[in-house]
């Protein structure tokens, strides 16, 4: 059982920041506080995908500087770490970048309107 | 011993992410967000993404603290919670 | 059709249906700097485009089989490949088609609603048109979640410029869609940690072994509760009444019909593209937990739209509980049903698509959408009118529109089944809606004397007719023609098309 938690701490991690995240869009009433929430959750996901990428025991990163010297040779798959997930939280970062930026841009035209950013009074002057 | 430093910067992690939401004050959150994005950033250096760090490093920890502080700026300081 | 000619466009049919809306959506701030009028003829002839080609590939489909088209021609699983198949490219077509009738129609409502932003509007319309594409066209995981991010974050756009609360209803929608588009994601990083591939056919052929191992099923519960939030399924819809209703009118007949809808195909695609249905049928008991979800979100769908005043809101509870039929149509599990649920979606699109029209139309004539403002409707605006009662008459299922047939399969499936209470929720349902329309029926023709305000018309005998504009009109009438179309023609387009498309169980 320990050793369960120590080999694999990045996920208990990863899954500690996901909640953190979690709780704060759900529980905060404030609107920023939800968006910063969004932003941990969001980063937790690429910390697992990252984390699924990585292997332990003296892996290096996959740049081959002799394959043109030598043509076709075969790549020892243990020695490097999979560059796959890396080029989709590529894409996952920039997505959350975008969501960042349209929510703020929503929270700055609430503010206009209400006066608050708090979701309760919100709520109560929209009633 | 050599110390484990991802260990480390994930204790860092999870403290900056908890004093981010829990801060009264809005930039101060911003800011400490920015501070958890480079630790994120220099994790991923760690784990070897290297791309991935200097993304994070420009996109997230960079425009997304502009656009905190901005929208911080343009609305208010101060949160109920 | 005339594209025959040149086999080429033929070939790189899937390509250019996404290409096409993207580019021209990039390049429309720059025609609006030049000539603002422009930016209209541009979209337009984006969409046109896109009806073509998703035309043109849904025909090759049906003379030749499915498509598969490779980007880069890279085989999968090192590329991302785009598979046409008959669910597909009718998802395409009707996507296409839907997103050209509500530009024609939004051109009068948003230069009323939106004065100043039409070209932003219509450059955030074709990325969102890009978006749906891309989610029914694409035969990647990973790339279906990108595609969904962009249709989501268009529409996020797209809502908040609507009416009074519009941003703070956004906003909800972007925390919930973020939350459902990120369980989304984690399912994809569960299953590549298992098996390597990211290419849609390739984890079907890959994961039956692995069924009984606990990543497997994780990865199909985050699927399962991220889609179900994309799709509004009870008891995740609380974003939808909110979103829908305070949106821009063009804005809710563009996104209403399809946003849920493609979720749906999403879902069906996962059932039954990724996981073998078997796995949802005796592995996890999916099915009875969808067909349950169905059959609740039926009842609350049609009960909470009993309680609405405001016409566009009762629209959301209906759509509420026709997201519940086609659930529970899939969760039923037999191949009646299955095509009951398919067919149910084209008509769900086109009658969602005509009735947010006439509310939009109402609201452009009024300022406003509620119930009472449908007073002497049907003498000021008798085509309006009978286009709406089409709709109306389509979604209680009033044969031969087309919402009787696919309510008919539905039924004939949950009978197979042995499914009672689903049985009961459709009659239920039905009897519901027809309360409903029956209501906004007795307001229009004037028999309450004392409700609601007469803005515009005499207080006499005569009332002057003051129709909707054409370009608003013709849309609508389109809408109600394809429905009863669609009834007429139910058996060609099951025998031809959707018979196809849905695994025979």
């Amino acid at each position: 059982m320990i050793e369960l938690v120590i080999a694999k701490y990045n996920y208990w991690i990863y899954v500690i920041l996901m909640m953190i995240g979690f709780y704060a869009m759900i529980v905060k009433t404030n609107l920023v506080k939800k968006i910063i929430g969004m932003n941990i959750f969001q980063t937790a996901i690429i910390l697992f995908y990252i984390s699924t990428a990585y292997k332990m025991g003296g892996a290096t990163l996959p740049i081959m500087t002799d394959a043109q010297a030598h043509g076709h040779e075969a790549v020892l798959v243990d020695g490097v770490i999979n560059p796959l997930p890396h080029v989709l939280m590529l894409t996952a970062i920039v997505v959350m970048v975008a969501t960042l930026g349209v929510a703020l841009a929503i929270v700055i035209h609430i503010y206009r309107r209400y006066n608050t950013l708090n979701e309760d009074e919100i709520l109560k002057v929209m009633k | 011993m050599t110390v484990p430093i991802d260990l480390v910067l994930q204790i860092f992690i999870i403290v900056c992410a908890v004093a981010s939401i829990v801060v009264k004050d809005l930039l101060s959150a911003a800011m400490i967000l920015g501070a958890y994005s480079f630790f994120m950033c220099i994790m991923w250096a760690q784990m070897g993404a290297v791309d991935v760090a200097f993304t994070e490093a420009s996109v997230s920890a960079g425009i997304g603290t502009i656009l905190f502080v901005a929208a911080v700026m343009k609305t208010t300081r101060r949160s109920k919670d | 059709m005339i594209l025959e000619q040149f086999p080429f466009l033929v070939h790189s049919a899937p390509a250019l249906i996404i290409v096409i809306p993207l580019m021209f959506a990039l390049l429309t701030p720059v025609i609006g700097l030049i000539r603002r009028e422009w930016t209209f003829p541009w979209m337009l002839l984006a969409l046109l485009l896109a009806t073509l080609f998703s035309v043109t590939a849904l025909q090759d489909v049906m003379r030749n089989g499915v498509i598969h088209y490779r980007m880069g021609n890279w085989e999968p699983p090192w590329g991302i490949e785009y598979v046409v198949d008959h669910l597909n490219g009718l998802m395409l077509v009707l996507i296409s088609a839907t997103a050209l009738l509500v530009a024609v129609y939004g051109k009068k409502s948003v230069e009323q609603e939106l004065p100043g932003k039409e070209v932003y509007f219509r450059c955030i319309f074709l990325l969102q048109v890009t978006g749906f594409l891309g989610i029914v066209i694409t035969g990647d995981a990973f790339n279906l979640y990108v595609f969904l991010e962009i249709a989501s974050l268009a529409g996020y756009a797209l809502i908040a410029i609507g009416e009074d609360g519009a941003p703070f209803a956004s906003f909800r929608y972007i925390i919930m869609g973020t939350i459902g588009a990120c369980f989304y994601l984690l399912a994809i990083g569960y299953l590549y940690i298992v098996t390597g591939s990211l290419n849609m056919a390739d984890l079907a052929r890959l994961l039956p072994p692995l069924y009984g191992s606990k990543v497997v099923l994780t990865a199909f519960a985050f699927f399962m509760v991220g889609i179900a939030i994309k799709m509004a399924l009870f008891p995740l819809h609380v974003w939808l009444p909110d979103a829908y209703t305070k949106a821009p009118s063009a804005v809710s007949a563009l996104v209403a019909p399809l946003m849920t809808k493609v979720s749906v195909y999403v879902m069906i695609r996962i059932l039954f593209g990724v996981f073998a249905p078997s796995f949802s049928i005796s592995v996890v008991p999916a099915m009875k937990i969808l067909l349950v979800a169905g059959i609740v979100a039926i009842f609350t769908g049609a009960i909470l739209a009993l309680a609405q005043k405001d016409f566009k809101r009762m629209l959301c509870y209906i759509i509420v509980a026709e997201v519940g039929y086609m659930v529970g149509g899939v969760g039923l599990a037999n191949t009646t049903a299955l095509r009951g649920a398919v067919l149910h979606i084209a008509n769900d699109v086109v009658m969602t698509a005509g009735l947010f029209a006439v509310a939009g139309i109402i609201n452009y004539k009024m300022r406003e959408h509620r119930l009472d403002d449908f007073k002497d409707m049907f003498k000021r605006m008798p085509f309006t009118m009978a286009a709406f009662a089409t709709i109306a008459l389509s979604i209680i299922g009033v044969p031969p529109t087309g919402g009787f047939f696919s309510k008919w399969y539905l039924l004939q499936g949950a009978l197979q089944e042995g499914s009672w209470i689903f049985v009961a929720a459709l009659l239920f349902s039905s009897l519901v809606n027809v309360v409903l329309f029956f209501r906004i029926f007795e307001i229009g023709y004037g028999f309450h004397g004392d409700h609601g305000h007469s803005a515009g018309g005499d207080g006499g005998e005569a009332v002057a007719i003051r129709e909707a504009p054409l370009s608003m009109l013709v849309p609508l009438m389109i809408a109600a023609a394809t429905i009863v179309l669609l009834g007429f023609y139910n058996q060609a387009l099951i025998g031809k098309i959707i018979q196809y498309a849905v695994p025979v169980l």
